[in-house]
């Protein structure tokens, strides 16, 4: 399937305000990873800037502060092409409310200050539906802005919220937590991954147990992600991913995307490669991808060298080192994640015809 | 001119400036009845066994837009409230999506004259109840974005920031978050809705809005002194505030007989343990014994002419309209039985010399106007002002 606006025809995005070269890695794998983004740009898996700006309207990520390790000259900075803006709300927020009944509306909440993001800054971030509308923002230097996931708590009984979340952009939904991913796939849970399927909502199994992991993605016609996470055979982090999922992901044609987070990785850039070494390995290259989970507010623990979303073209530039061919690093920051959402799109198609 | 021959020219008038009527309940109908399994009510045929509402009944009774209401209980709270809100929101897109010769999706007013042009149905929405959007500006802003185009401020239980005409004040009208929400709705262009609110409430938010109000189903409470009603005072600020009052068919709360009847058959409802507003086939079958033994008083098509008449000399041709809150009450006037009724009140009106052209205000376009101006008023103010994010402290 040849998708001629795939074709980049302009140098991409922000390659001039690169920051310098970090002396370990060499200036010309460093160039490489440069040139590589410029052409195929990060599409990160996981960013949660809006629940951190929902805590203080007033910030503006139009300039640097070192407050939110996420603005733009910093995306720019890191050849971030598409992101997914997570719209989880933290679960410590979540035990406030004592009734759990403002998980939707808090998710409405979340949305409407992603749409806000968007309104205010028009000339870098894009609202993005579709994997043609990722290649369109690439092509046009805005940054692809991908809304989700959404909790899959806020679905009790009805499919009703879910196709009001996809009315309102929504394209990634989250099932850990959710009363019908708990430790079995319940009935419910099976009519949420079929509507998902129909509306053409990844899944995205991160921080599912395995069994619920692995049962889902047999479920799901559609491949499914995993936004962020790790090797749990590096690193035994209960947010990290079996060899066992990673397989059946790779079965499903899904995709796992390699957290920065120093309690899941390690604390250097050089343990997020071997993590990304590791997932490639089980994985395969189409089922590698990167999920960095920045857009938390300083005090974070951040690998070394990998602090904000500037650092990507070093991870890639010690990748490239590693002897990554360069075809697989384009599947790595780009390709496969683009390819997981158009794979949505045709499921949904399909099953349009069916239901 | 006798009564057929009236009766043909309500229907050729109407033909010309169809219903828009304020508020249809279709949506909780449905869910209540099949749990929104819309191929067991196919409206698309007779449903008169089962519902007030249908397309060759609303195509009989000469509607060319309505607004269905997205209603859920006033006793669902927080994310149920908006859950049951989003689900209500998603059967009307089912609906439009599934009779796509009869109903059409409208937004604006340019939407609805264009669903005329076309000889569709324009379908609209409105939110019935603050509760809707548990607290969250937010949630207010989704309603909008999945096309939610009136938010009545209340339902029957008084909320957190505004008083129900109802239920026991706890605000004196609304609070300063509730004239939030005011300003917010006039930002986004929703309009505001002042059925079911206490008559404080009413003159609170008619004093904030910088956009004419609606009421989507409420009359006079000159003529029928019930709280769901308009009195004078506030119907005489409608010229100035620009809004439209659309008067409802609903006999408990037009016709004085009506209302000591319903107050006898809720206690009896109650004292069988169903909530009054139960229409459950076991809640439905105890009102017709009650009904067996003490006869309903019964309204006619010349009951809500009453009103239209008093609410046109206090409030003016321009600001009056219809909302028939059918499929949202177990009784219906004789001869406004169900949707195809309306060319009988549009011909008790010409009996009455209402003339031609204020039948048309009536009938369409007062509230075409009504949602332009609403429009307007949130094109300028979103040009100067944010998305509010005030909440409760």
């Amino acid at each position: 399937m040849a998708d001629l606006q795939d074709e980049p025809h302009s140098v991409g995005i922000g390659a001039e305000d690169l920051p310098a070269p970090a002396a370990a890695v060499a200036a010309g794998a460093l160039d490489r990873a440069v040139a590589l983004l410029a052409v195929h740009p990060v599409a990160d898996g996981c960013n949660t800037l809006v629940w951190t700006l929902n805590q203080r309207p007033y910030h503006d990520i139009e300039t640097s502060d070192t407050g939110v390790d996420t603005d733009i000259p910093r995306l720019r900075a890191g050849g971030v092409g598409a992101q997914f803006w997570s719209l989880l709300v933290p679960s410590a927020r979540a035990h406030e409310n004592a009734t759990g009944d403002q998980v939707l509306s808090d998710t409405l909440d979340q949305i409407d200050t992603a749409l806000t993001l968007m309104r205010r800054y028009p000339d870098s971030l894009c609202l993005a539906l579709s994997a043609d509308d990722m290649a369109d923002a690439r092509n046009r230097g805005r940054i692809a802005s991908f809304l989700g996931p959404v909790p899959g708590s806020t679905l009790t009984d009805s499919l009703g919220a879910l196709r009001a979340f996809h009315a309102l952009g929504v394209r990634s939904l989250a099932p850990a937590g959710a009363p019908w991913a708990q430790e079995e796939l319940t009935a419910f849970g099976h009519e949420v991954v079929r509507e998902a399927n129909r509306l053409a909502i990844l899944l995205d199994l991160t921080d599912c147990p395995p069994a619920v992991a692995c049962r889902l993605a047999g479920a799901s016609k559609a491949p499914v992600i995993i936004s962020n996470t790790a090797a749990a055979s590096l690193n035994p982090h209960p947010g990290n991913v079996t060899d066992e999922v990673l397989a059946a992901l790779r079965e499903a044609n899904g995709l796992a995307m390699v957290t920065f987070d120093t309690a899941r990785t390690g604390d250097s850039l050089h343990a997020v490669a071997d993590h990304l070494d590791h997932v490639r390995a089980i994985a395969g290259p189409h089922g590698v991808g990167l999920g960095a989970t920045f857009g938390t507010g300083p005090g974070h623990p951040r690998p070394t060298g990998l602090t904000d979303p500037s650092g990507y073209p070093r991870l890639i530039a010690e990748l490239l080192e590693r002897g990554w061919p360069e075809s697989e690093v384009a599947l790595l920051t780009w390709g496969n994640a683009q390819r997981v959402v158009r794979d949505a799109e045709f499921t949904a198609r399909a099953a349009g015809h069916r239901r | 001119m006798s009564a057929a021959q009236r009766l043909d020219e309500a229907r050729e008038l109407l033909a010309e400036h169809p219903v828009v009527d304020g508020h249809n309940d279709l949506p909780w109908a449905l869910r209540q009845q099949v749990r929104y399994d819309l191929a067991q009510r196919d409206i698309a045929g007779d449903q008169s066994a089962h519902l007030h509402t249908d397309i060759p009944r609303l195509r009989a009774g000469g509607v060319g837009a309505q607004f269905w209401s997205v209603y859920v209980r006033s006793d669902y709270a927080g994310d149920e409230a908006v859950s049951a809100t989003l689900e209500q929101i998603d059967v009307v897109a089912q609906l439009i999506d599934r009779y796509p010769g009869d109903l059409v999706r409208a937004l604006t007013a340019d939407d609805m004259e264009a669903a005329r042009a076309d000889g569709r149905i324009a379908s609209l929405m409105g939110a019935e109840g603050g509760h809707s959007i548990n607290n969250s500006l937010a949630t207010l802003r989704a309603l909008h974005r999945l096309g939610v185009r009136y938010m009545t401020l209340t339902h029957n239980d008084t909320i957190d920031w505004a008083d129900s005409a109802t239920d026991e004040p706890r605000h004196g009208g609304l609070t300063d978050f509730g004239r939030e929400v005011v300003r917010e709705m006039n930002r986004v262009g929703m309009l505001v809705d002042l059925s079911h609110v206490a008559a404080t409430t009413m003159r609170d938010a008619i004093a904030v809005s910088a956009a004419p109000v609606v009421f989507s189903h409420s009359s006079a409470r000159a003529v029928c002194d019930h709280p769901r009603n308009i009195p004078d005072d506030v119907l005489a600020t409608l010229p100035g505030n620009g809004g439209v009052a659309m008067a409802t068919f609903v006999p408990k709360f037009i016709l004085p007989a009506a209302v000591e009847w319903t107050l006898a058959a809720d206690e009896n409802l109650r004292a069988h343990g169903f909530h009054h507003l139960d229409t459950t086939p076991e809640a439905m079958a105890l009102h017709r014994a009650f009904e067996a033994e003490r006869p309903r008083p019964v309204a006619t098509a010349a009951t809500v002419a009453d009103h239209l008449d008093h609410m046109r000399e206090v409030a003016g041709i321009d600001h009056i309209g219809i909302g028939g809150d059918y499929d949202g009450t177990a009784f219906t006037p004789s001869g406004l039985d169900d949707v195809a009724g309306y060319p009988n009140l549009v011909a008790e009106l010409l009996t009455r010399g209402w003339s031609r052209p204020d039948l048309a205000k009536l009938t369409w376009s007062n509230a075409v106007r009504v949602l332009r101006d609403a429009e307007s008023v949130a094109r300028d103010l979103s040009s100067s002002r944010g998305p509010s994010n005030a909440v409760i402290r």
